[in-house]
């Protein structure tokens, strides 16, 4: 047995544009970072105005200048500080509830050193109005600067996910046409392949035994209780192509019993299989619901999605796995924040010989897993706890409030 | 067998089919054909709530299906019987379905309903509240491994065929060469095995949605 883990099955590598071109956080940093330089030249100008370059010019052009710079360097290094002690806590983490108060938090904090560093300064203003208010306009000028570089960045997040998700839903659509094309063709190749080979063939011998039958009666000596009894056997033949070529065929196009849901379908399925095999299907809440109600959540189109990768799976498992035992579950539930989407999750555990240790080459199951992507979903193989193989899969689905084919069914109340 | 007339609606697309049905049902003198439709929106309309005993519903109608159309009809109508028509074995189909029907099913394949005798003699026992399985579906049935009818010994298993083709202890003891009370005790034998209790006829319905549910095709290839 293979003691491998479970692994998603990938029909196609992500696409690369899927990822946003670059990171809003650094929009974010580079709107707040110019901010804080363009607060630090303004003070430099409020200082002028103050009388502050007049004082120092007093003292001559050296004094003005370094106190200039001075001026200048803690404002920089204030709205530095602000904006890294911000940036580090990544804000984008949090909600709006915490982001903008976590802002004011490190404005304040990183403002109670820059007015001591401002007072410092010989040509600024001593009173403790002038200092108060150097304080206040401080922190209000970080938390303002900065937090206006986070809520860009915020929104520019939001509009890249938006534009993403836009990108996945029309590449999905674009994806979904291009496969139920496929799908058909290859459909249409297979019902052609049987038709001409199998049936056609096995028709054949029918009408040559049929003719058989009739010369024989033809004969002198003519026995019409053995001619009953080859007749009867070319009937039984018949019958027998009927419900293994007839079926087989019209399964591939619609499985039995799909109109009424995918348990229904796969139900008819199981009981098709050899009575040496034990079978047993459960279904969760959620599909019970749905059924007592008399709805069929699925559109077709998704259902046969469903029956057919539950097939390949239980396929598998008898031709692969060699197993005696296959139990099957299946339920729905809504994808949470996102009304009318649902998903169906199902799997396919067998107590067979369990996948080989080896790379597997995929055929059948390779095509599943690419329907599955395509709508959104993703199938998963592994170790079952039956000791064989699991077949796990998630099929993503708009929910229909479509009823049984023949209308609306009255309301079973619930048990 | 009651002396009260059966009341039966057919609902079948294909003409030759549907031609075939009545005319043998007329023949009988105690059935009668009430109503005979080629679709479920017809059948909606004129299978009014105590005008059918019981109802042969063709599995695929050009306008539906006829499982669903038979839950509808039975949940207005809870006396009525329902038997399935399928040129297809639909046994899992049938299976599933008998959890949300308000009263158990009878399935005969087109090919039996060809029989006359097999036809008549489904349509009468399944009027009478029991539950009838083709004959040639039941006989080319083999438990399902894992199953509690599974643990049935061969003979049990013989019976047990036999009232789900619908026949009587009487009929099912002459088509085995023994005695109707061997039949009996057998019979006392599965319902044991296959836990079932209750009485009479529930029982013997019970033990074929079990013969249903719990047995799969087998395939002589
Ligand atoms: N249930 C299973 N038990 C054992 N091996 C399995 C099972 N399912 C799949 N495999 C392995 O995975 C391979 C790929 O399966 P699949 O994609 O269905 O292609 P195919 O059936 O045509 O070989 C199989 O050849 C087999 O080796
Ligand atoms: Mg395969």
């Amino acid at each position: 047995m293979a003691a491998v883990s479970p692994r998603r099955l990938r029909a196609r590598p992500e696409h690369v544009d899927d990822q946003p071109l670059h990171d809003p956080t650094r929009t974010g940093i580079v709107l707040a970072s110019t901010n804080v330089v363009l607060f630090s030249l303004m003070s430099l100008a409020q200082w002028a105005g103050w009388g502050g370059l007049n004082r120092a010019s007093h003292s001559g052009d050296a004094v003005a200048v370094s106190e200039a710079l001075a001026v200048m360097a803690v404002n920089l290094a204030y709205g530095l500080l602000v904006v890294g002690g911000t940036f580090a806590l990544r804000p984008m983490r949090w909600g709006a509830k915490v982001r903008y108060p976590l802002i004011a938090l490190v404005a304040l904090v990183a403002s109670v050193p820059r007015a001591v560093a401002m007072r410092a300064i010989y040509t600024t203003p001593e009173g403790a109005v002038y200092i108060g208010a150097e304080w206040l306009a401080g922190f209000f000028a970080g938390f303002l600067a900065v937090g206006a570089g986070v809520f860009v960045a915020a929104v520019v997040g939001r509009a890249r996910r938006e534009e993403r998700r836009r990108l996945q839903v029309a590449r999905r659509a674009a994806r979904a046409v291009e496969e139920l094309q496929s799908e058909e063709m290859r459909v249409r190749r297979m019902v052609s392949d049987h038709l001409h080979g199998n049936l056609q063939y096995r028709l054949v011998t029918v009408t040559a035994g049929l003719d058989g039958v009739a010369a024989s009666l033809d004969g002198a000596g003519a026995d019409p209780a053995a001619a009953a009894a080859q007749l009867r056997a070319w009937a039984e033949r018949l019958e027998e192509i009927r419900e293994q070529e007839v079926r087989t065929l019209s399964h591939a196009v619609f499985p039995a019993g799909v109109e009424l849901g995918v348990v229904r379908a796969v139900d008819l399925m199981l009981r098709r299989l050899p009575p040496q095999i034990a079978t047993s299907i459960q279904t969760g809440p959620g599909l019970r619901r749905f059924e007592r109600l008399g709805q069929v959540p699925l559109m077709l189109a998704d259902r046969l999605v469903a029956v057919y990768t539950i097939e390949e799976a239980v396929t598998n498992a008898l031709k692969h796995g060699h197993a005696s035992r296959v139990s099957i579950t299946a339920d729905v539930r809504p994808v949470p924040g996102e009304p009318e989407r649902w998903v169906m999750e199902a799997s396919v555990d067998d107590d067979g010989t369990g996948m080989p240790d080896t790379d597997v080459e995929l055929h059948g199951l390779a095509r599943h897993a690419e329907r599955l992507e395509t709508r959104g979903g993703h199938l998963t193989l592994g170790p079952s706890a039956l000791g064989g193989t699991r077949l796990s899969f998630a099929l993503p689905f708009e929910r229909t409030t479509a009823t049984l084919p023949t209308g609306e069914l009255p309301v079973v109340p619930e048990h | 067998m009651t002396d009260q007339v059966v009341r039966v609606g057919i609902v079948e697309d294909e003409a030759l089919m549907r031609g075939m049905l009545e005319q043998t049902l007329a023949s009988e003198t105690n059935l009668r054909v009430v109503h005979s439709v080629p679709g479920a929106t017809e059948a909606r309309l004129v299978f009014t709530p105590g005008s059918v005993d019981v109802a042969l519903l063709d599995v695929h109608l050009p306008d539906g299906n006829g499982v669903a159309l038979g839950v509808q009809l039975q949940r207005q109508d809870p006396d009525l019987a329902v038997m399935l028509l399928s040129s297809e074995d639909v046994m899992g189909l049938f299976s599933s379905v008998q959890e949300e029907a308000p009263r158990p099913w009878s399935y005969l394949s087109k090919r039996s309903s060809f029989a006359r005798d097999v036809l008549v003699r489904a349509v009468a026992a399944t009027a009478e509240g029991q539950v009838v399985i083709d004959p040639y579906l039941v006989q080319r049935s083999e438990p399902r491994s894992g199953s509690a009818v599974a643990d049935l010994t061969p003979a049990q298993f013989g019976v047990l065929r036999l009232v789900a083709e619908g026949l009587s202890n009487q009929a099912a003891a002459e088509r085995l060469g023994i005695n109707t009370r061997s039949v009996e005790s057998h019979l006392k034998s599965i319902y044991q095995r296959l836990g079932i209790d209750g009485d009479g006829s529930n029982r013997r319905v019970a033990a074929v949605l079990a013969f249903i549910e719990q047995t799969g095709r087998s395939w002589r290839t």
